[in-house]
């Protein structure tokens, strides 16, 4: 009877508290940066999210796009930012771990500079090749790239981007060599493959899921630890045995260092609630979104981890290194 | 007067810089790397470039070396304008506010034309940074801010 | 009949009281922001997506669209009007447009601009209706190599588009090539020529580049040289403004071309409508009896590209829709529109999705329909703003261009660049260079290097996978034909110039 007493009153402190913090913290408009031109995933994340925070919240967040230089710009922009919770950024590997390695203009420390707000999402990546192929499993793949080195050529969105680091974990883990051709972009990747001329990729599923209930591509294998709730039929290339691939293209929100904690923990309480509104998660899944979550601390561990894992991969290739 | 003959140096000028543009591409080119047929470097397409505008920079020279046609003076004063203005408004946008920065470009830039009375400049300045006011900041929502604070 | 009925289907949606309002008003702002210059139709596009967000998603993007192909008409009345292009897309139309106007026949320019744009836009939009699904297995036919060689083709046949030296023209495509090289390398991820800016590591802004060139550098030509007469407002009438019959006659053909190379530039995702208005420009003056007249005032130099514009913006949607591959960044933009809205286009949009997709097209031609409405007498309007005094046109366009450029990435390096390029503008104008075909240069290049390069990875450096691919020897064997040509073409004016100024020099002597 006593405990439960002082656990209601324990919730009820807290919910004063969270209160406060709530009336102190969002004051005016919230401005949510989006380091890609409109229109791309982490648009539709963004504004999906942005509009499930505003109603927690109680102030508008609006997206700003500010693409270029591979994320750069938008990250140094907020780097550079009041650390008082109005700048946010959309964050992933490229932003706090990819970019400030490769990208020699970049100007700012993607760890160091930024506080962890919390993850919001991801994008399973796809080892696909085409029907025409005549390829049915990762097996056959593997086969036909041991006939001899470079023979099988693979697609990626540039030089250190998520699909060029599967393929080169793909080649150490199976100890062949691929020929490597970058695309600007996914769709035109997405063609070349469809219409044969590259053989097979990692590559963001949702654009390709019409042709993969068509027939016309397969997905191999999935690029992540476990199995995607959008493409349940598609094994992890762990379950097939190719060792771990956790490459999924995620995202989250960053606000700059020094951010004071009680605002951290708004935001994320607001990030949080926002996921579970059903409208939200509705949009999200629509499009092979799926919703992944993550609480400010846990998103810090869980970046030092894909640091490490995308910088190793960076240094065994020598993507970035000078030439 | 008999022009030809004489070298024009505007023109000889013009076909020297394209030739040192084609020089630095070229020379940068074999900086970046040629790469192979199976793995063209990213240094190619500048050589490529470089070596066809020095080829075309020697042509021009020949052609025209010796043209009789002769630009006119520079107008220092709308140059100076101009890119006064459109200075004040790259400073002033993010500082003072979009309102500002349009008033002053528009101001500025006015006067670099000979014909312009302070005074009409001044309302110019005005009516524009109040029609941008409303069109870009209250119909369209640009992501700027219309004042300083 | 299929067609027909799914014709039936789709205006049966683009009727409906909503769509028709939304239409009217994407097609306004359209005109409107692609008569400002710099104030392209990306950036207004960008601005209204979330307004669209509570839209159904077939209006939102009847709507977005709109904007996007409104500001194409919008485009050429500042072109003509005042040498300065409303949108990129609009460069073109300066050469012979601007002259049309000086010689008091800006109404004309401006009455052939909208009907040449509408006929281009019917016509590819009755294109699209017959052949996108066919696009779509037509484009998967077509890689690397046959890209490469196709924007070959485009530049060699533009490359002698500009009045004036042949030589300069090429050297200026070179300037166009070097200022298209500076960004990342995509193969190799080397940030080239970005002299340690961050706003450089994509390349040099497109936007902040053209409006410099041809904008800012036009207002320095204009008000550092003969001050401008303003026009008599007075002398505009109806009459005025509509071309002779002859003229009217000998425009059909011109048209039907500029709409022809509209149409299969803008099939192929990537390409873009800038690329096609130069060759249809091109096409005219190879095919003229007296090519001497382009850059005069011929209306055959605005007609053709403002109909191959048009076209090829409405054919760019057949890969967009049917493939889901977007030809350029704006294309991208409404692609990612559709798929904000839960739409994902590809093979089987046009299946599953039928009302939607024939909406759309039929909204497209309802839209052109009210483009021209609007259009024809708000030419009057347009022709009027030239007795506006210059010394207060002037400064309102350098704040349009500002806000134009700024908006696109909000980058105030972008601005610095506008003022590099203005000067530089002027400065080549000054000394026979025209701007035109660095802006060729500058769009082709970096594609080309692209595709150049994935080719020779998919053959894995073998070079006879330019002519080994039927559709790229075919390509290659007309750049070889048109090289030819255009070599003796240059050597003759070569000598032909020598000759004048030999003759000028003893004339003067």
């Amino acid at each position: 009877m006593k405990t439960s007493l002082i656990a209601a009153l324990a919730i009820g402190v807290a919910a004063i508290a969270t209160g406060a913090s709530a009336q102190d913290f969002p004051q005016r408009p919230i401005t949510l940066v989006n380091p890609y031109s409109a229109g791309g995933p982490a648009d539709l994340i963004g504004r999906t999210v942005a509009e499930g925070m505003s109603q927690v919240l109680g102030q508008p967040v609006v997206v700003e796009n500010r693409p270029g230089a591979a994320t750069a710009i938008a990250a140094t922009h907020v780097a550079q930012s009041q650390p008082d919770g109005y700048t946010l950024l959309i964050a992933g590997s490229p932003t706090h771990v990819v970019t400030p390695a490769i990208q020699p203009d970049a100007n700012y420390d993607g760890i160091g500079d930024f506080t962890p707000v919390s993850t919001v999402a991801l994008v399973p990546n796809v080892l696909v090749v085409s029907a025409a192929s005549g390829i049915t499993s990762v097996e056959e793949l593997v086969a036909r790239a041991e006939e001899s080195a470079g023979a099988v050529s693979f697609a990626s969105v540039g030089q250190g981007s998520l699909p060029h680091l599967s393929s080169l974990l793909f080649q150490q883990e199976t100890g062949t060599e691929l020929t490597h051709i970058p695309y600007g972009g996914a769709a035109p990747a997405v063609v070349d493959i469809l219409a044969g001329n590259v053989d097979m990729g990692f590559l963001n599923a949702p654009p390709m899921m019409e042709y993969f209930s068509g027939g016309e591509l397969i997905p191999l294998g999935l690029a992540a630890s476990d199995r995607a709730s959008g493409l349940p039929d598609v094994p992890t290339m762990e379950e097939l045995g190719y060792g771990t691939f956790e490459m999924s293209t995620w995202y989250g929100i960053s606000a700059p260092a020094d951010t004071p904690e009680e605002v951290v923990e708004a935001l994320d309480n607001a990030i949080a609630q926002a996921l579970e509104m059903p409208e939200v998660q509705e949009r999200l899944t629509k499009q092979g979104v799926e919703i992944f979550y993550k609480p400010s601390a846990e998103f810090a561990s869980y970046l030092e981890a894909d640091a490490d894992r995308m910088l190793q991969l960076l240094e065994v290739s020598g993507v970035g290194a000078p030439q | 007067m008999n022009t030809f003959g004489k070298t024009n140096w505007w023109e000889a000028g013009t076909a020297i810089l394209l030739f040192a543009l084609g020089a630095y591409l070229a020379w940068s080119g074999f900086g970046f790397g040629i790469g192979q047929l199976n793995r063209v470097g990213a240094g190619f397409f500048p050589l490529a470039v470089g070596v066809m505008l020095m080829g075309l920079a020697v042509a021009i020279f020949i052609q025209f070396r010796q043209s009789a046609a002769q630009p006119r003076k520079l107008p220092w004063r709308p140059i100076a304008a101009i890119a006064a203005g459109l200075v004040a408004f790259a400073l002033l946008v993010t500082t003072l506010g979009f309102v500002i920065a349009t008033a002053v470009l528009v101001f500025v830039t006015a006067l670099g034309d000979r014909t312009v009375h302070v005074r009409r400049a001044a309302i110019t300045a005005i009516a524009m940074a109040v029609f941008g006011y409303v069109v870009f900041i209250v119909l369209f929502r640009l992501p700027l801010n219309p004042f300083w604070w | 009949m299929d067609i027909l009925a799914n014709i039936a289907l789709g205006f049966e949606r683009a009727v409906s009281l909503d769509a028709l309002l939304f239409c009217f008003i994407g097609v306004t702002i359209g005109t409107f922001v692609g008569v400002l210059p710099g104030v392209g139709a990306m950036a207004a596009v960008a601005l209204c997506l979330p307004f669209t967000f509570y839209l159904d998603p077939t209006i939102a993007l009847i709507m977005l669209a709109g904007i996007f192909y409104g500001a194409q008409y919008g485009s050429s009345t500042a072109a003509i009007l005042l040498n300065v292009p409303g949108t990129v897309t609009s460069a073109v139309t300066c050469l012979d447009g601007y002259p049309m106007s000086q010689q008091g026949r800006a109404g004309v320019a401006l009455f052939i601009t909208t009907i040449a744009s509408f006929v281009g836009g019917t016509i590819a939009i009755i294109l699209m209706m017959m052949f996108t699904p066919v696009v779509a297995a037509l484009a998967l036919r077509f890689s690397s190599a046959e890209y490469f060689m196709i924007m070959l083709l485009g530049l060699v046949a533009a490359s002698t588009i500009s009045p004036g030296s042949h030589l300069k023209s090429l050297a200026m495509i070179g300037v166009g090539l070097a200022l298209g090289l500076v960004g990342t390398d995509i193969n190799t991820g080397t940030v080239r020529f970005s002299f340690g800016q961050l706003a450089l590591s994509d390349g040099v802004s497109l936007v902040a580049m053209a409006m410099g060139l041809f904008g800012v550098g036009e207002i320095l030509s204009s008000i550092g040289g003969a001050p401008r007469k303003p026009m008599d407002a007075k002398s505009i009438t109806l009459r005025s403004m509509l071309p002779s019959r002859s003229e009217v006659k000998s425009l059909i053909n011109p048209i039907l071309r500029g709409t022809g190379i509209g149409a299969i530039i803008g099939a192929l995702p990537g390409s873009g409508a800038t690329v096609a208005t130069f060759m249809a420009y091109a096409t005219e003056k190879r095919v003229a009896k007296d090519p001497s007249r382009f850059g005069h005032g011929a209306p055959e130099g605005v007609a053709a590209p403002e109909a191959a514009n048009n076209s090829a913006v409405q054919a760019a949607f057949m890969p967009t829709l049917s493939l889901g591959i977007p030809g350029d960044a704006l294309m991208a933009f409404l692609l990612g529109a559709m798929m904000i809205h839960g739409i994902v286009p590809g093979p089987r949009f046009l299946v599953e999705q039928p009302v939607m997709f024939w909406g759309l097209i039929a909204s497209f031609w309802i839209g052109n329909v009210i483009l021209v409405i609007l259009n024809l007498p708000l030419i009057g309007i347009w022709v009027r703003m030239l007795s506006i005094p210059y010394n207060i046109l002037f400064p309102a366009m350098l704040f349009f261009i500002c806000i134009g450029v700024y908006s696109v990435n909000f980058q105030v390096f972008d601005i610095y660049a506008v003022i590099v390029f203005g000067v530089l503008g002027f400065l080549m104008s000054k000394l026979g260079y025209s701007p035109a075909p660095i802006l060729l240069g500058f769009i082709l290049g970096p594609m080309m290097e692209e595709h150049f390069k994935r080719a020779l990875l998919m053959s894995r450096g073998d070079l006879a996978i330019f002519w080994e691919r039927p559709i790229s020897a075919v390509l290659l064997a007309a750049v070889v034909l048109l090289l030819i040509f255009s070599v003796r073409e240059i050597m003759r004016q070569g000598r032909a110039d020598k000759q004048r100024l030999i003759e000028e020099a003893q004339d003067a002597g």
